[in-house]
């Protein structure tokens, strides 16, 4: 048995990429399911969802194979599998024990929009508190000159964007002095007032999930019972990708598991052994800016070996399982080079070499172009350099899958981006090639025209006067009103858009004024998510977005407004969510790559997990050097720390703006280590550094020693493209095509479907309410009870008052409004009493009834309906519909025609029921009036 | 009183019909209403009107068909004598009650719910002493065991007041329905229990009440031996109570676990079903679409985008239900007015109210108006801010720019509709229930708060029938007034449990629990992925799961299990089953719910086109970016105009231009402007302008001593901000901050002075024709003269961060804007010095030439040289009308709201027509 699947020991595995890292915890998993654990009690914690999902699948697949009782088991228990996210798992511990925390078991996570636009608030509020008292808030933005509100506003938002590590400064009281105390100030100040919008709404938001968890078993009265009850439920716990754990899910896990580690407690006493499981590369560590903390893996080997001792397992795998040798000898020789072992600097990361496992060679290049004026030109020269190289190698080099060798495709290959900022050009040059590809999870979602001609005929909708936003919808190919169409409009100044297309002469402009007209009725009553659909086909602007990243693209955005609008959203709302997100990071649409001939582009972040037979690094000579900003936020052993300084001239010179830098410069080296080893068979990097220019970036980690580094073969562009004829695609490569099953026949008209019976109910007046109020809308379903019960017996007519009273009751609740109801009912009763129709209508009597229901099929429709009274006299049948609400003589013709329908199918139904003739009546009771109907 | 019991398989169909059948044997039509049906769910109930109704002949009095909870309703409606009051409102009075948030009295309710179910015939004392029993002998913590003693406390007294105020609720009329069944002889000539498998003991005191006074009753029961166990307390209890016949039934068929399709995204997966449906229909294999059925464990996620796919491929179709009201846009609306009161009215809400077409009586002018004053207001609440819209007062509320203006009416309007608004808002801090009501009962009549066509009466009806409710509560919890945030809490929670029951023709949409008893001919089962099938209980924060399973209420287990029934319940009973769940959605990947066989997982694939969408793309064959094109040309005739010899060009205009041709063609030509959401700041143009005369006064004084200027400085401020209707904290904020940075200007003035300059005029109108044929025209910040030299320099303010390079000035022709006025000032006769911009952001001014030109020996003379050039081939190419994409900065196009249809940043125009579909 490999040791690290001793389940009576905590594991540390050190894990470098292509190791089998994952199969490792989901071998781990099975091996406490195989010792006697209880499902629901083993918690694994992995990076993302997906990992999660790929996680239970992996720990599925392997149960399947090799023990099928098992899997049968765990397949019905599979709701219990706990993994997940640390932030699924910490929402979990707050909703359970929210009640325990001082939140209301129905908080909810609010998301960004939310988020932002209550801190906004909350900032403002916060201003305007001392709008009578100029305070802190006054004296810093005069402290800051010209500008100083723009200035103090950003400076907030930059630190409550390092959430939860500025929270966290403030809570624990964490020094400060100078500026940087007077900004926590001001910033305690609006949290304070965005904490208590959170509460007054039962929300959190993001950051608050590990902050108020970590709170809830370190600081609340009841962290005792939390334990308690973690402990209880939970005897394990894995944790996949440790080396991006930040420190405060490491306080949490390790205040959550601190009791197992004291050798007592009650699990130990009842004989179990709960146990630790940690995987992780410290070199693939690579979440700096979301706060992950490289340091903690280091650490926490010396916790373990300190803690449990012999109960403790340390392992480092050596072997690769993923490379070929030359990639895993060209790895191993650069990044010993630049990992070096350091003593005081436990953010650096310490290289250790591993070993080809596999057999055969492959292959590392680096192509050296020669650069151009400027940075753009550099990519451009550099794309074309890596389009020629893999059309070089197109169908010619051979690569492996699983024991046989073949040629390679365009599928086979990646090119991994250290930033997407370039993204364009290498598009650009692909396409121009030929060479198909497929960008995954291509940021710039909201730049794709596509996107943004559906987000401006939105705005339209939403403000028919936002002039920009209906140019962009009339000149895009939904309309193509050309531009000097468009400009002889527009030029003539002061009036709107949109009134000066309503009195265009031109048949375009006129009728793509009808179709957005229509479509601004339309949004008040329908979904606009599904105008859009509407207008894609009603427009025929479906055939111009048919390349698939396109077509995909618009779905996901119709997709995403409709969900907006399923989650309560309104329109100005989405307006502005869409607004904000343009200068996001969304990602395109996701497109299913599996088994599609396409190049596939994506980021070295994007690809972190992943493997791919060749791979292109592009950009090597590209700076490291970090985007700047005014604030660091420092974490130092136990320690935060924050320094904020605007001139950027000064931060070069400051301390933790220095080894912040010299933090993130650390991460770059990991990030390439990352990049290199996502190649399998082939890997090549190419570079556009300018001539005679010092090398920077990834290139001189290379060029910088290329003394100590093996199985590297550099080449300049001529010289790659000189290795192969290019092997031109042919043109059915040329793009992705569209899901295969879009082809004939054509049935693009809806459904012609009639049911053969259509369902109705006959109800009642709907008028009463707007032409008599509220009272009598009330009184009628009163009187109507009342009718019944008298007329089944169910009461007397002593007991009318009582009864009218209890109904009363139950509808209005003041005295006098019952007072005054009841006296009306009272009265009523009366005049009908008078008028003789309470006896001879409404009283009980032999072969009559009550709220008779009916069903009446005429013809393809079915009647529902209630008659109020039907009382039988020889060979007729009476029946009669009460009308409650007050009428005048002069009206009773009027009313007779608007309920002939009604009573005619009334009529019908009581002559088919009854087999006799009917007449029917209508019995207005307030005055009371009793009319016979009259048949059309 | 016969009881005949079908136990039928799951894959048996047409026992509603069989039940039917064999009560119609002993009754005779048209008068049905001697037969008692009832069944678990209201769609069962209307399916079986349909079955009843091809049995029944043309017209008849119908049986009786009902849930077990519309019967006890309307068995209290009829002989009882107090308010039932709605589900809905239990939360709300029993957070009232006990002053804690809503989340924990849903808890209660929910927990009160369940043994009122689950044990009837107890009261809650012996109730709670029981739990207490369990709770020491589990040994549970007594934090946990307090917080349902708690509960029961909260629960007596909600007990009490019910009582007091003579009302009951939904789970009490359950209680109280035997014994009215009983006291008031209710017989049924038939009694048919239908699809019931495991009810509830309130259910089983109905149903068992019901049975002893039938005459006949038929029970039909799901069975299968492998859910026995499920079925077993059903079973149990008509062993047990009666004797009972068993008629002969359909043997089980086997049942072959069917395969399953992946599609991967929920909107693929819900394509899939449509196009399967329309293929179907098209081919005959579907004939009635009411009997295809389409069900999802989570309706909610998908029932919106089915809506909207469904409709894109014409497929009539029907929800089991519809939204609930508190997520309609006009209940929405009406929701945003309420916050947007007890808020202070904030944004984005009140604007909503303002734009909503459902309160009729709002002005139209501000539902065209408001949408583009809400992005440019920079107002983030108060009506203060709403009223001094066009002050241009508080911090930054200039009138919205744009071609659309702000009409003088719209402050007007405002007042009005605060007006309207005042009654409400005077009680928003201590109104009761039934005050809220009224006043807001009031507002809605004046704002005519109304549906759209046939839906105008059904809203007022559900308006007065909700606020009928919130009102009751006042009544029943003796509470004093409340914040308006409370009331609209209420509502909303009443609103969102007020759902109406949808009928309608075609394919039939559903959640799982709809489908009890249901036999579709085709049913698509989809969503049927890991965790939503089956799916966890919510959290139980009273009762911990070993609590629930020692006392007899639902447990985990059985929770777990029920969805198995369920599951296959549904499937089996369908005449065609197409399963599905979609792998993927965005980041998030799936696995198939495990109550389906893995190995059976297939793609799906159905040949055709159905939906306008397929046929468009598919010939579709121009790709997009070949539509994205330069502007050259387009205009040419007014741009000649425009920027003609015998026009005055603005000297900024060329700088703009040479920026990029394209914006500038759309910003300043055009003259649009991409909606952008102002953030609440002294808006940049105000601060700048303001900036500009405080520069003028300050320094066009010619003062001699450098010691008065803070003086000076105060005057002047204090007069030039007060001309701005600012609100006072802002004028302050201004005075102060440039009281603060004088010492610097201070500084900069004497070295000004020091280098022999001295101020001589602001604001400076120039024009002139500084080449033949180009006529520029501009303004000078400032002019400072040599003394005794006749030479000049210039000046330009900024408020904002200042790039001021002369190379770049040389070899790329940025920033041109000093050295054509420069040019300008020569072609008057001035000999210009130095060109400078002053930068009161970080008060310091920048030279060119500088102390690099110097040394280099570069005159300003170069730079206004190398500025013509760029001048003549810049003002050529406009009157040419060539506005193409051509920035001088790549870092311009950042934020540039063109990107997108941009050819240099789409790169699209060199290669057209390379991209080819190969389907």
């Amino acid at each position: 048995m490999e040791k690290y699947l001793d389940i009576s020991k905590s594991v540390i595995i050190s894990s470098p990429a292509g190791s089998g890292k994952t199969e490792k915890l989901a071998r781990r998993y099975v091996s406490l399911l195989l010792g006697g654990s209880e499902i629901e009690k083993i918690l694994a914690i992995t990076f993302t969802e997906k990992a999660a999902t790929e996680m239970k699948q992996r720990i599925l697949g392997i149960l399947k194979k090799e023990n099928p009782g098992l899997f049968a088991a765990v397949v019905e228990k599979m709701p219990l599998m706990r993994i997940s996210t640390i932030h699924a798992f910490c929402l979990k511990l707050l909703k359970r024990f929210s009640i325990e925390l001082g939140h209301d078991p129905s908080l909810e996570v609010m998301d960004e929009f939310t988020a932002s636009s209550l801190w906004a608030d909350s900032v403002y509020e916060s201003l305007m508190n001392e709008r009578e008292n100029p305070d802190l808030f006054f004296d810093m933005i005069v402290s800051r000159g010209m500008k100083g509100w723009d200035s103090l506003y950003r400076t907030l938002n930059e630190l409550h964007k390092r959430r939860p590590h500025a929270d966290l400064m403030i809570r624990e009281r964490h020094p400060a002095d100078g500026e940087e105390k007077k900004i926590l100030d001001l910033y305690e100040r609006c949290l304070r007032r965005y904490s208590r919008k959170k509460i007054e709404r039962r929300l959190i938001d993001f950051n608050d999930i590990e902050l108020l968890s970590y709170e809830a078993i370190i600081k609340n009265p009841q962290w005792q019972n939390i334990l308690y009850s973690f402990d209880e439920h939970t005897d394990h716990i894995l944790i996949d990708e440790f080396q991006d754990t930040s420190s405060l899910q490491w306080k949490i896990i390790d205040r959550l598991t601190e009791e197992w580690r004291s050798g007592m407690g009650a699990k130990r006493d009842s004989g179990k052994v709960p146990t630790i499981f940690l995987v992780g590369d410290e070199k693939q560590s690579i979440y700096l800016f979301r706060g992950a903390n490289v340091s903690l893996f280091g650490k926490a080997k010396e916790l373990f070996s300190e803690w449990l001792g012999r109960e403790y397992h340390f392992e480092e795998i050596r072997e690769n399982y993923r490379s070929l040798p030359e990639i895993v000898n060209f790895t191993n020789s650069l990044f010993s080079r630049l990992m070096q072992p350091g003593l005081y600097e436990s953010w650096r990361t310490t290289y250790t070499p591993f070993r080809a496992t596999r057999d055969d060679k492959g292959s590392v290049e680096l192509i050296i172009a020669e650069g151009g004026e400027n940075t753009r030109k550099n990519r451009e020269t550099e794309a074309e350099a890596m389009a020629g190289r893999i059309l070089s190698l197109y169908g010619r080099y051979e690569v492996w899958e699983e024991d046989k060798k073949r040629a390679c495709t365009f599928g086979d290959m990646a090119i991994l981006l250290r930033k997407r900022t370039h993204l364009t050009v290498f598009e650009d040059v692909l396409r121009r090639h030929g060479i198909p590809f497929i960008v995954v999870k291509g940021i710039g979602f909201y730049d794709e025209p596509e996107v943004a001609i559906l987000r401006e005929l939105l705005s339209v909708i939403i403000d028919p006067l936002d002039d920009y936003s209906l140019f962009c919808v009339l000149r895009s190919p939904l309309f193509s009103i050309g531009h000097r169409t468009l400009f002889g409009l527009i030029s003539r100044s002061g009036v709107p858009l949109v009134e000066k297309m309503r009195t265009s002469k031109n048949a375009g402009v006129n009728s793509a004024f009808s179709m957005i007209a229509s479509w601004i009725e339309k949004a008040q009553y329908i979904p606009v998510a599904e105008l859009l659909d509407d207008a894609l086909s009603g427009t025929g602007g479906w055939r111009y977005f048919w390349e698939k990243q396109r077509h995909v693209n618009i779905k996901k955005f119709i997709n995403l407004v409709g969900q907006y609008e399923s989650q309560g959203y309104s329109l100005l709302e989405i307006r502005e969510k869409l607004i904000l997100s343009k200068s996001g990071e969304e990602a395109k649409a996701n497109i299913n790559t599996e088994g599609m001939n396409a190049v596939k582009i994506t980021t070295v972040h994007a690809a972190k997990g992943l493997q791919f037979p060749m791979v292109f690094l592009p950009s090597l000579d590209e700076e490291n050097a970090p985007r700047s900003s005014s604030i660091v936020l420092e974490e130092d052993d136990e320690t935060l720390f924050l320094a904020y300084e605007e001139d950027s001239q000064k931060r070069k010179k400051m301390e933790h703006f220095l080894r912040r830098k010299e933090k993130e410069l650390e991460e770059e080296k990991r990030l390439f280590y990352v990049a290199v080893t996502r190649a399998q068979d082939f890997l090549c990097m190419l570079a556009a550094p300018k001539k005679d220019k010092q090398h920077s970036g990834r290139l001189a980690y290379i060029t910088g020693n290329l003394g100590h580094i093996d199985s590297l073969r550099i080449l300049n562009a001529p010289e790659a493209d000189s290795l192969h004829t290019p092997s031109r695609p042919s043109q059915e490569y040329a793009f992705v095509a569209s899901a295969p099953f879009f082809r004939g026949p054509v049935y693009t008209e809806p459904l012609p479907y009639e049911p053969r019976f259509q369902w109705r109910d006959v109800t009642e007046d709907p008028d009463i309410r707007v032409r008599h109020g509220e009272d009598w809308v009330l009184l009628g379903r009163v009187f109507h009870s009342l009718f019944e019960e008298l007329s089944k017996g169910i009461i007397q007519p002593d007991d009318i008052g009582k009864r009218a009273m209890t109904l009363l009751r139950n509808e209005v609740f003041t005295d006098t409004g019952r007072k005054r109801l009841l006296e009306t009912i009272l009265d009523d009763f009366r005049k009908l009493d008078a008028s003789r129709h309470l006896e001879g209508i409404i009283l009980p009597r032999e072969n009559s009834f009550s709220e008779l229901p009916f069903i009446l099929r005429s013809g393809s429709t079915i009647f529902r309906g209630r008659i109020d009274r039907v009382i039988l006299r020889g060979e007729t049948a009476f029946v009669y519909d009460y009308k409650t609400y007050p009428v005048k003589e002069r009206e009773l013709p009027e009313l007779r025609d608007k309920y002939r329908y009604q009573m005619e199918i009334y009529s019908n139904a009581a002559e088919k029921l009854f087999s006799k003739k009917v007449r029917g009546y209508l019995l207005f009771t307030h005055n009371p009036f009793c009319i016979e109907y009259e048949p059309g | 009183m016969p009881v005949k019991v079908f136990y039928m398989p799951f894959n048996s169909r047409g026992i509603t019909r069989q039940l039917f059948g064999e009560a119609l044997k002993n009754v005779k039509g048209p008068d049905y209403s001697g037969i008692l049906y009832m069944a678990p769910s209201s769609i069962k109930i209307r399916d079986a009107q349909h079955e009843f109704s091809c049995l029944a002949g043309d017209c008849y009095v119908p049986p009786e068909m009902v849930t077990l909870r519309q019967f006890s309703k309307r068995m209290f409606s009829r002989y009882g004598d107090r308010k039932i009051i709605h589900c809905a409102l239990i939360p709300v009075v029993l957070s009232k009650l006990s002053g804690r948030g809503i989340g924990f009295s849903s808890a209660i309710a929910q927990f009160m719910g369940e043994i009122k179910q689950y044990h009837t015939e107890k009261d809650m004392d012996s109730v709670g002493r029981e739990l207490n029993n369990i709770f020491n002998g589990l040994g549970i913590p007594e934090e946990v065991s307090h917080r349902s003693s708690e509960a029961f406390s909260i629960i007596g007294y909600y007990q009490k007041l019910l009582d007091e105020s003579s009302a009951i609720d939904e789970y009490d009329c359950m209680s109280l329905c035997p014994a009215m069944v009983g006291e008031h002889n209710i017989r049924y000539s038939v009694l048919i229990l239908d699809g019931f498998y495991d009810p509830t003991p309130a259910e089983k005191a109905i149903i068992k009440q019901l049975m002893l006074t039938a005459k006949d009753v038929l029970i039909a029961m799901p069975y299968n031996t492998k859910y026995s166990f499920i079925t077993s307390c059903y079973n149990d209890f008509i062993i047990n109570n009666f004797k009972f016949e068993l008629p002969s039934v359909p043997q089980p068929r086997d049942f072959e676990a069917p395969s399953f399709y992946s599609y991967p995204g929920i909107e693929d997966e819900i394509e899939g079903i449509a196009r399967s449906i329309k293929n179907f229909f098209i081919s005959g294999k579907i004939k009635n679409l009411n009997k295809t059925c389409v069900v999802f464990p989570k309706l909610t996620v998908y029932s919106d985008m089915l809506t909207r796919i469904f409709k894109k491929y014409g497929i009539p179709h029907a929800l089991s239900s519809r939204k609930p009201l508190g997520e309609t846009k006009p209940f929405k609306d009406l929701l945003a007015l309420l916050d947007s009161v007890s808020d202070d009215y904030p944004r984005i809400p009140f604007s909503q109210f303002l734009v909503s077409p459902f309160f009729r009586k709002l002005p139209q002018s501000l539902r065209q108006q408001i949408p583009r004053i809400s992005l440019l207001s920079g107002i983030v609440k108060g009506k203060e801010a709403w009223l001094s819209l066009r002050n241009s007062g508080g911090a930054s509320r200039k009138p919205p720019a744009g071609n659309s203006g702000v009409p003088a009416c719209l402050q007007k309007e405002l007042q009005w509709v605060f007006k309207k608004l005042s009654p409400l808002e005077s009680i928003k801090n201590k109104g009761t229930y039934g005050e809220y009501c009224g006043v807001i009962t009031e507002l809605l009549d004046e704002l005519d708060f109304s549906g759209l066509s046939d839906e105008k009466r059904e809203m007022k009806e559900t308006v007065a029938g909700i606020f009928r409710e919130l009102s009751f509560i006042d009544t029943l919890t003796l509470s004093g007034p409340a914040g308006l945030r409370d009331f609209t809490d209420s509502m909303k929670l009443v609103l969102n449990a007020t759902g109406t029951e949808a009928e309608a023709a075609g394919v039939q949409v559903m959640s799982v629990s709809d489908m009890h008893g249901l036999e579709p001919e085709h049913l698509y089962f989809g969503g049927l992925k890991d965790g939503d099938l089956p799916s966890k209980p919510d959290i139980d924060h009273l009762l911990p799961d070993s609590v629930r399973t020692r006392f007899g209420l639902r447990n985990l287990g059985k929770y777990l299990l029920l969805q198995k029934f369920a599951f296959w319940k549904t499937i089996e009973s369908a005449h065609t089953v197409h399963l599905s769940y979609p792998s993927m959605e965005g980041d998030k990947s799936f696995l198939p719910s495990p109550f389906l066989h893995w190995d059976k997982e297939v793609k799906h694939h159905v040949y055709g086109i159905f939906s306008v969408e397929e046929d468009l793309i598919l010939r579709g064959k121009t790709p997009l970016s070949s539509y994205i094109c330069e502007i050259k040309g387009i205009g040419a005739k007014a741009a000649g105009r425009m920027f003609g010899e015998d026009s005055f060009i603005r000297v900024t205009d060329i700088d703009s231009y040479r920026a990029c041709p394209r914006k500038f063609y759309l910003e300043r030509v055009l003259c649009l402007e991409p909606p952008e959401i102002k953030k609440y700041e002294i808006e940049a143009m105000l601060l700048g302008t303001i900036a500009h005369e405080i520069m003028q006064a300050l320094l066009s004084k010619g003062w001699q001593e450098f010691e008065d200027l803070p003086h000076a400085a105060d005057t002047a401020v204090d007069r030039i901000v007060s001309l701005y209707g600012l609100e006072e904290y802002w004028k302050k904020v201004i005075r102060d901050t440039f009281v603060s940075i004088i010492p610097d200007i201070c500084k900069i003035e004497r070295k000004i002075r020091a280098e022999g300059f001295a101020f001589m005029d602001a604001e400076v109108a120039v024009e002139g024709e500084i080449i033949r044929g180009i006529k520029l025209r501009g303004k000078i910040d400032r002019i400072d003269k040599k003394a005794g030299h006749g030479a000049v320099e210039i000046i330009d303010y900024k408020t904002g961060p200042v790039q001021f390079s002369g190379q770049q000035v040389i070899s790329k022709g940025a920033t041109l804007q000093l050295f054509l006025y420069a040019a300008l000032m020569k072609s008057m006769g001035f000999h210009v010095d130095r060109a400078g911009i002053y930068s009161l952001k970080d008060v310091r001014l920048s030279w060119i030439p500088g102390r690099n030109d110097r040394k280099e020996g570069r005159s300003i003379d170069e730079y206004i040289s190398a500025c013509l050039r760029y001048l003549g081939e810049t003002v050529a190419k406009m009157r040419d009308g060539v506005f193409t994409a051509d920035p001088i900065y790549e870092l311009t196009c950042r934020n540039c709201p063109e990107r997108p249809y941009c050819p240099y940043i789409q790169k699209s125009q060199a290669f057209p027509g390379v991209m080819k579909e190969t389907a």
